[in-house]
């Protein structure tokens, strides 16, 4: 059997079941993941999305699959994109990223799950948080506690 | 400041006449006066002169984010609207709040509010992307229910837009229209929507930007979040029945000081939704805890053949309480009569409260004192049945007949036809909604609080003293005070208060009460923040720490905080208050000049609404204390020259001095 050429992410961000907890629409999801990765809170900065529409009453929250086998970091041409040794996340190391948006453009999902912030000319996604001791930032600030961190 | 953290800097000015786009400076008039309310107090006081009416062109309709708005602190998405209000009687200047997306969007496209001037020749509405701001026409969405116009802009621009709007109401004048967004969130009070209507302006969409809002204490912003946050429970989709106090969990976690009996009335009381399943729905963006606001899809309606899709809960669950379970031929089917009521009057883009607390109170109670106001109507009054109220909102949304008048208002209303007749008389009997089953009430046929407002629980409702907080805000006020911020250390005093004080009507209690309820009220729809936190503490949420910071102690510490940690200017809890005394000073002056307000213009229109709860003359000296305890005159109600001077607003008294509108008594300050 064919090994992995990256080691596997610990999980990803994901909704829980709605019987148990379901979104109330209100994004603080996205605003506190800008907020904790970059200072700044803007519709380029999130690396995880609130898709509501508010008049089929559908909330949905996606970002990053964190997939086994990463076509974004494939695509990277500078060598960007990283596996986290601790969390197994693919991030991005934005003093590399030139903001060629590759890996945007790579991401088999659809939307892609990368954000691009058109200032600064960077690629963001999702990095499962890995330098905060209490794990993703949407995770702890869901005020319904309807995200989770899914085990892979 | 090396670097500009919260306010994005400009603030757009639309000229609907001649359809043209300007910018103005918001550090004009930041820090000083925050944000939101505060700088539209200030524009107002420079821009508009009094003898402006509420639907004159020259009227201006100003919608302000707060520098919190766009970021993650705690429900900063939200927005204020400030006009002259149509809805107010008279007509004054007033604010209204209001959620959705729209504000963090309009953030995020890099301005901080919308001046919107004139009155466009055509129906438009204003569109705003990261490309600018544009004015398109609305011809083919004019005539379209609030959200159904909402929807077609929404499938026009996209996931990434947002939008407010009005519906038939706004467009016909109806002086309580809402401007609504979507089903999620209104302006519930002033009559904005109709001023919108006014000037052919539909709706307002914005699409997500380029601009990022930059904080200054992001790690600061994240602990301050955490610390006033409620402690966090999963919020499911619930298949329970709102009224079920055994199982609803709003009801189970209730730890409110009100009595469920008595604010069932205006809570979810009586309404059994089963088998349709609700979830909680924030208003904007950023909230920490959906409070109250349950919405409800695929729920057929009872005389249509359609799904309905709506929100309800709060005071709104009025429109279900009116139908009763007893009398439901099939399980739900009065839930849904409901529902289909309140999502029409949505569409219709109604304020709810001139309805459900006052015109449709009104018509049950004069037919129960045998006044005859079902001829005028053109109908059998008849609360219980859902084709009388659909015909009811329809008559008063397009002006048929009786409706052309019932579209004033109910204080209008009742002014109109003799206010001694129709207004004053006491009625004593069954509450409208709730019929027989509940204990009897007794209020005047119509239930006014003051400026044209129904009174919503806050004046007759409540016994001597505990409503006289509450009275000291609607004296000082321009609308209803429900929009002001009940302090909990004043709850968890009012106890000791109600048992040992010896002269209620010298008492500071209230007056510390009702200023400082004012100050955070504004200071809220400054920053913004959600000022429903005490009510959601109330109804389920549970919080580790005090939400007015150290328990018995007036502080403002989480709202001071929020603004420290977003903005940078790092100010005291002391200092902030000072903020809200200085806005609210100014919004006074508006209120002196704008509208020749006195301490006996405000005592002649609230005293006629307590009958004889109140002594008159011990009830003169309470209002005197209360304008003295504001650093206001006791005879006039104006603030000196030196509360002008002490809040930085000298420019402001010399102008009001030059109108002979300052106290003569006022100190002269060399």
């Amino acid at each position: 059997m064919k090994e992995n050429r990256v080691p596997k992410a610990k999980g990803y961000i994901t909704m829980t079941d709605p019987k148990i907890a379901a979104c109330q629409d209100c994004k603080v999801c996205e605003l506190f993941c800008s907020l904790t990765h970059d200072g700044s809170c803007g519709a380029e900065l999130n690396r995880i999305w609130e898709s509501s529409d508010i008049f089929a009453g559908e909330y949905f929250t996606y970002s990053c699959k964190q997939c086994i086998s990463p076509s974004c970091l494939d695509a990277c041409p500078t060598g960007a994109i990283y596996v986290d040794e601790k969390t197994g996340a693919r991030c991005i190391n934005e003093k590399i990223c030139i903001g060629c948006m590759s890996c945007i453009r790579a991401c088999p999902l659809d939307p892609p799950r990368i954000n691009f912030d058109s200032i600064n000319k960077k690629a963001k996604k999702c990095d499962l948080c890995k330098d905060r001791e209490e794990g993703p930032a949407c995770v702890q600030m869901c005020p319904t506690m309807c995200l989770q961190l899914k085990k892979y | 400041m090396s670097e500009q953290y919260g306010w994005a800097g400009k603030i757009l000015r639309v000229n609907l006449t001649d359809g043209t786009f300007s910018d103005v400076d918001t550090m004009k008039y930041v820090p000083k006066y925050i944000g939101g309310l505060g700088v539209a107090h200030r524009i107002w006081w420079e821009e508009m002169p009094p003898g402006i009416k509420a639907f004159d062109p020259e009227n201006k309709l100003i919608f302000m984010t707060g520098p919190a708005t766009g970021t993650a602190s705690s429900s900063g998405g939200r927005g204020e609207f400030v006009t002259i209000s149509p809805h107010s009687y008279p007509e004054q200047y007033t604010n209204t709040g209001i959620g959705g997306s729209l504000p963090t969007y309009l953030k995020w496209c890099g301005y901080d509010g919308i001046i919107l001037e004139g009155k466009s020749p055509k129906p438009v509405y204003l569109y705003i992307s990261k490309d600018g701001p544009e004015l398109r026409s609305a011809e083919d969405i004019w005539g379209l229910g609030l959200v159904d116009a909402q929807e077609v802009l929404h499938q026009r621009h996209g996931e990434n837009s947002s939008s407010y709007g009005i519906g038939p109401a706004g467009e016909n004048l109806v002086r309580f229209a809402i401007i609504g967004c979507g089903i999620h969130s209104a302006t519930g009070q002033g009559g904005h929507g109709a001023v919108m209507g006014s000037k052919n302006l539909k709706a307002i969409t914005v699409t997500k930007g380029k601009h990022q809002v930059k904080v200054a204490n992001p790690e600061g912003l994240l602990k301050t979040a955490i610390e006033f946050a409620p402690a966090r429970q999963p919020m499911p989709i619930y298949d329970v029945d709102l009224a079920d106090s055994e199982n609803n969990p709003f009801w189970k976690r209730w730890s409110g000081p009100d009595l469920k009996p008595n604010f069932s009335i205006n809570w979810m009381g009586n309404v059994y939704n089963k088998p349709y399943t609700f979830r909680s729905h924030s208003c904007g963006l950023g909230c920490y805890c959906s409070c109250g606001f349950f919405e409800f899809k695929n729920v057929p309606a009872v005389t249509e053949t359609k799904l309905i899709h709506a929100m309800t809960g709060c005071n709104h669950t009025r429109y279900e309480q009116f139908f009763h379970r007893e009398e439901e031929s099939s399980q739900g089917e009065n839930f849904r009569k409901g529902l289909e009521i309140h999502e029409l009057a949505q569409q219709l883009g109604f304020g709810h409260f001139d309805i459900v607390y006052g015109l449709v109170p009104w018509l049950y109670y004069t037919k129960e004192m045998g006044l005859d106001t079902e001829s005028m109507v053109g109908m059998e009054t008849d609360v219980r049945s859902n084709e009388w109220w659909i015909k009811l909102l329809k008559m008063i949304a397009y002006r048929q007949g009786f409706g052309d008048t019932m579209a004033e208002g109910i204080r209008r209303t009742v002014v109109k036809l003799g206010e001694d007749k129709y207004a004053h008389p006491i009625y004593e009997g069954p509450e409208a909604a709730r019929g027989s089953s509940w204990p009897t009430v007794r209020l005047p046929l119509a239930p006014l609080g003051a400026w044209g407002y129904t009174s919503r629980s806050l004046v007759m409702e409540m016994p001597f003293p505990m409503n006289m907080p509450g009275l000291l805000n609607w004296l000082i006020d321009t609308r209803d005070p429900h929009h002001n911020k009940w302090p909990d250390w004043a709850h968890k005093r009012f106890g000791t208060w109600m048992a040992t004080e010896k002269d209620f009507y010298n008492s500071t209690f209230p007056l510390e009460w009702a200023k400082q309820s004012t100050i955070r009220g504004t200071l809220l729809d400054c920053l913004p923040a959600c000022f429903q936190f005490p009510l959601r503490k109330y109804m389920g949420q549970s919080f580790k720490t005090d939400e007015v910071g150290i328990i018995d102690t007036p502080t403002s510490s989480m709202e001071s905080r929020l603004y420290s940690d977003v903005t940078g200017e790092n100010v005291t809890e002391e200092e902030y208050l000072e903020a809200g005394e200085r806005i609210n000073t100014l919004f006074r002056a508006i209120q002196i000049r704008n509208h020749s307000r006195t301490a006996d213009m405000e005592f002649n229109e609230l005293m006629p609404r307590l009958y004889d709860m109140y002594d008159p003359i011990k009830f003169k000296v309470t209002t005197q204390n209360f304008y003295e305890y504001l650093g206001w005159d006791r005879v006039t109600g104006w603030p000196t020259r030196q509360t002008y001077e002490k809040y930085g607003l000298k420019d402001v008294a010399d102008e009001l001095e030059e109108l002979g509108k300052l106290p003569e008594e006022s100190p002269v300050v060399a």
